[in-house]
């Protein structure tokens, strides 16, 4: 385990209404709430799933991204950059 | 003393209250829960004891317990935006929780005391489908099955027989059901999921050949294979698993008079008999 900020940060998604809302109307505080690097807000901002797998993210929690629309991510998206790390791994 | 009546096991995909709800209680899904059900219900269940793994929305990496006992007087549920179902507050077993929890730590266990949480579908829709009069009291025992390091099989069904034997020391009239929820195989999110899902079953053979296990009482035996590779093997959700080792161990050496497979969604549904 190696990005807690980014769990939380998912986490806090499935869990927090408020902090979801927030999140997904771009509100300032919601995403400042949660004390992500400035590549991590920006992989979490733009969906980039594989980016946030490769860093450590929990790839259970991740799914969270996809269930609530966070950067728009499509589930084709979200599928290719799971899988990405397959094809890496052959 | 209180009288275990009945134990059962029972998936909780969050997508099938919706899925019911649309296709109505005839559907195949609806079906196999009502015949849950009606076991729990046949026997005049006060208690539904389940053995459970949080999905990181009661319990997060801050303070992630391996083996965790509510003491609450209830606990509001879902807490984790699950649709189609109806959010209630669950009313908890605080009398028999203390039970468990002081037996359990008097046999050696290590188990934590959660007094305020929350619940979320892993718990609620095994109850949104066999409690949907909302009767029942739910203890349920959270077992770790989703971040390794996983407990063992083995802890997992002696932990089993130990609650059964503690349930059954309780004073106390009520009559109490066991439970276990959770599937055997399904990645949720990971690089397993199918090309088109955000949810996959990586190893339907596994399903097949641990409920070959389950019909035949061969718990022996599937504590020997369930190790933390072999479950994670099946998905990183797999650890559910043990939620059914823990059941196993209170069941003993009943087989399942009610066993139904669906391989492809990864879980089965059972219903033993106690007396």
């Amino acid at each position: 385990m190696g990005a807690y900020e980014i769990d939380l940060f998912n986490h806090n998604l499935s869990v927090d209404p408020e902090f979801r809302a927030g999140v997904l109307a771009g509100d300032e505080q919601a995403w400042g709430s949660v004390p992500l690097t400035a590549d991590e807000r920006a992989a979490l901002e733009s969906a980039d799933i594989a980016w946030l797998y490769a860093h450590g993210a929990n790839d259970f929690l991740l799914h969270n991204i996809f269930r609530f629309g966070v950067g728009g991510v499509t589930i084709q998206n979200y599928v290719r950059g799971i899988k990405s790390h397959l094809a890496d791994r052959g | 003393m209180a009288e275990i009546v009945a134990a059962v096991g029972v998936p909780h995909t969050p997508a099938f209250p919706g899925l019911v709800e649309r296709e109505g209680p005839q559907s195949e899904t609806g079906q196999l829960y009502g015949e849950i059900r009606s076991r729990l219900e046949d026997c005049g269940t006060d208690v539904l004891v389940m053995f459970d793994s949080d999905h990181l929305n009661t319990f997060f990496f801050d303070n992630l317990p391996a083996l965790s006992v509510p003491t609450a007087e209830q606990a509001p549920g879902t807490n984790d935006g699950t649709p189609g179902m109806r959010n209630r507050s669950v009313p908890l077993a605080p009398g028999l929780a203390e039970q468990v929890l002081s037996g359990l730590t008097a046999k050696g266990y290590f188990p934590s005391r959660s007094a305020k949480l929350s619940l979320d579908h892993s718990v609620m829709v095994p109850m949104h489908f066999l409690d949907p009069s909302e009767r029942m009291a739910l203890l349920p025992i959270y077992l770790n099955g989703l971040a390794p390091p996983l407990p063992a099989a083995a802890a997992c069904r002696a932990l089993g027989e130990d609650v059964r034997a503690i349930i059954e020391a309780w004073d106390s009239p009520l009559k109490v059901a066991l439970a276990a929820s959770g599937s055997f195989s399904l990645e949720v999110g990971g690089p397993r999921i199918a090309d088109n899902a955000i949810a996959g079953v990586p190893d339907p053979e596994w399903v097949r050949h641990v409920s070959r296990r389950l019909r035949a009482g061969e718990t022996a035996e599937l504590v020997a294979e369930a190790t933390t590779e072999r479950m994670r093997q099946a998905g990183n959700v797999g650890g559910e698993l043990l939620n059914w080792i823990a059941l196993l161990g209170a069941v003993g050496t009943r087989t399942p008079e009610v066993f139904e497979q669906q391989a492809a969604l990864g879980h089965s549904y059972a219903a033993w008999r106690w007396s």
